[in-house]
């Protein structure tokens, strides 16, 4: 198949269809899906499922490419390469916990929105575990992922949370998209994004619905010592924690409470609380699966290739309206529940007119 | 085990330090800001001094920040000098700088109480 007019995003959503009257449709979007592209070498692999008693599904879709390399507790890059595509399991719970959730986070992207990899064209995920000695975090250095094990007094490894993993492969499509300045609004924004993505993979691989989801960020990477469950919420900004040597969650959940700061770069990390908590109103008010409403929105916000890379709340917010109404139309269900979004959190004023 | 000596808590506090250094880490995923701070007496000022110089202070923190890095702020002053600044990404925290925040560190663990929580 030559590069088609219908993108694999739309063929993935028609095939993933499950009403019977659209069953024609379905299937010859699977067969379209599955048909080799010749405009660039990927790796593919063979699907099977079992979508109705007796009915044996299989499907060609591109597959991951990924490498794991090893920095031995230096902090020097790449490291060595110790696990790569097709290796089987090394016994290395850090090595092995990366591997994993890169596969299920580009599984993420793939099936949710027709997404090959970081750059949209296969390009391999690479990582580094091991990085530096008792070293407290995981970070997006421009090329790879590079994952810490922790001291064991605060965080015991960032690898055993598949949010965190997916929240540093979306920092790579933030940036391949145009990026977002990493410093006061446009610097949160791109927290809130790596965040929604993050949480939107774990529930992905979970088949959680909105309901069902615990939307929390790194869950599981502090230690029993610690008083709290994750880094943050998206759900209830301010509540992941609550710890006497920590503090207290600082995340905002509202404008009017948005921290001024020169720590953490503006606290990108503090007031994407303010854009988290929109996305989880815009997703709890649509139902269902986060990753197929109100995360293709989001997707389709970031892919407009119009976000500026200065954008603030607000710019990102009309960006997502447009993407709903470009999407479902607009007066649909979807637009509504992207304004009360942001409504909510104060970003965007609680009149129609006034935003006109 | 460090070569330096740990500072005596029963030392009379009259004399203000002859040097401090504060050390912040900023940023990262968790978005928590650590903090340490060294305030050693006159005899260690020479030694702190040798540290603090061999930092390229004018050199330091021109760069965009890296998504979930660190970000560390470092301050030194001594009397007689005003204070010396630097805003530095985690892969800039090498070679002297590094020697500097260790040792900032080191002196911060070591006067902390130890009642403390150590976390």
């Amino acid at each position: 198949m030559s590069p088609g007019i219908v993108p694999p995003y739309l063929l993935a959503r028609i095939a993933a269809v499950q009403e019977e009257n659209w069953a024609r449709a379905a299937d010859a979007a699977h067969r379209t899906l599955a048909a080799p592209r010749e405009y660039r070498p990927v790796r593919s692999r063979l699907r099977l499922s079992i979508q109705e008693p007796g009915t044996l599904v299989a499907e060609a879709t591109p597959a991951p490419d990924r490498e794991i390399s090893d920095a031995k507790h230096r902090e020097v890059l790449p490291g060595t390469r110790v696990r790569g595509e097709d290796d089987p399991a090394t016994g290395d719970a850090s090595v092995d916990e990366a591997y994993d959730g890169l596969g299920a986070t580009y599984d993420f992207w793939w099936d949710s929105y027709g997404r090959d990899s970081i750059d949209g064209s296969g390009s391999s995920l690479l990582a580094t575990v091991h990085y530096g000695r008792d070293y407290d975090n995981a970070f997006w250095n421009g090329e790879r992922m590079v994952f810490g094990d922790g001291d064991d007094e605060v965080f015991r490894g960032f690898t055993r949370s598949l949010s965190v993993i997916a929240h540093e492969l979306a920092h790579g499509v933030i940036e391949d998209e145009g990026g977002l300045l990493y410093r006061g609004q446009s610097g949160a924004l791109n927290e809130s994004i790596a965040d929604v993505f993050g949480a939107l993979a774990e529930q992905h691989r979970n088949g959680e619905t909105v309901a069902e989801a615990t939307w929390l960020i790194g869950e599981g990477i502090f230690t029993d010592a610690v008083q709290g469950v994750a880094l943050r919420s998206l759900k209830a900004p301010g509540t992941a924690y609550d710890d006497d040597v920590l503090g207290k969650d600082p995340q905002p959940a509202h404008m009017r409470d948005y921290v001024e700061t020169r720590d953490d770069n503006g606290g990108v990390h503090i007031n994407s609380g303010i854009p988290n908590h929109a996305f989880y109103l815009t997703a709890k008010a649509l139902g269902g699966h986060a990753w197929e409403r109100a995360g293709l929105i989001w997707y389709r916000a970031l892919t407009s290739g119009t976000l500026p890379s200065t954008a603030d709340f607000t710019t990102f917010a009309r960006a997502t309206l447009a993407a709903a109404a470009a999407e479902y139309g607009e007066e649909s269900e979807e637009v509504a529940a992207v304004r009360a979004g942001w409504t909510g959190v104060g970003v965007i004023p609680n009149d129609r007119e006034a935003e006109s | 085990m460090t070569e330096k000596p740990s500072p005596d808590p029963t030392a009379p506090s009259a004399a203000p330090p002859a040097v401090e250094v504060d050390v912040a880490r900023t940023g990262g995923i968790a978005g928590m800001t650590r903090r340490w701070s060294a305030q050693p007496p006159e005899a260690e000022a020479s030694e702190w001094i040798t540290l603090i110089d061999r930092c390229p202070w004018s050199e330091a923190g021109n760069r965009e920040p890296m998504p979930d890095g660190f970000v560390w702020f470092i301050r030194a002053t001594w009397s007689g000098t005003g204070p010396l600044e630097a805003e530095l990404p985690d892969d800039e925290v090498v070679g002297a700088w590094r020697e500097l925040v260790d040792a900032v560190r080191d002196w911060s663990r070591q006067s902390a109480d130890p009642d403390r929580p150590s976390r």
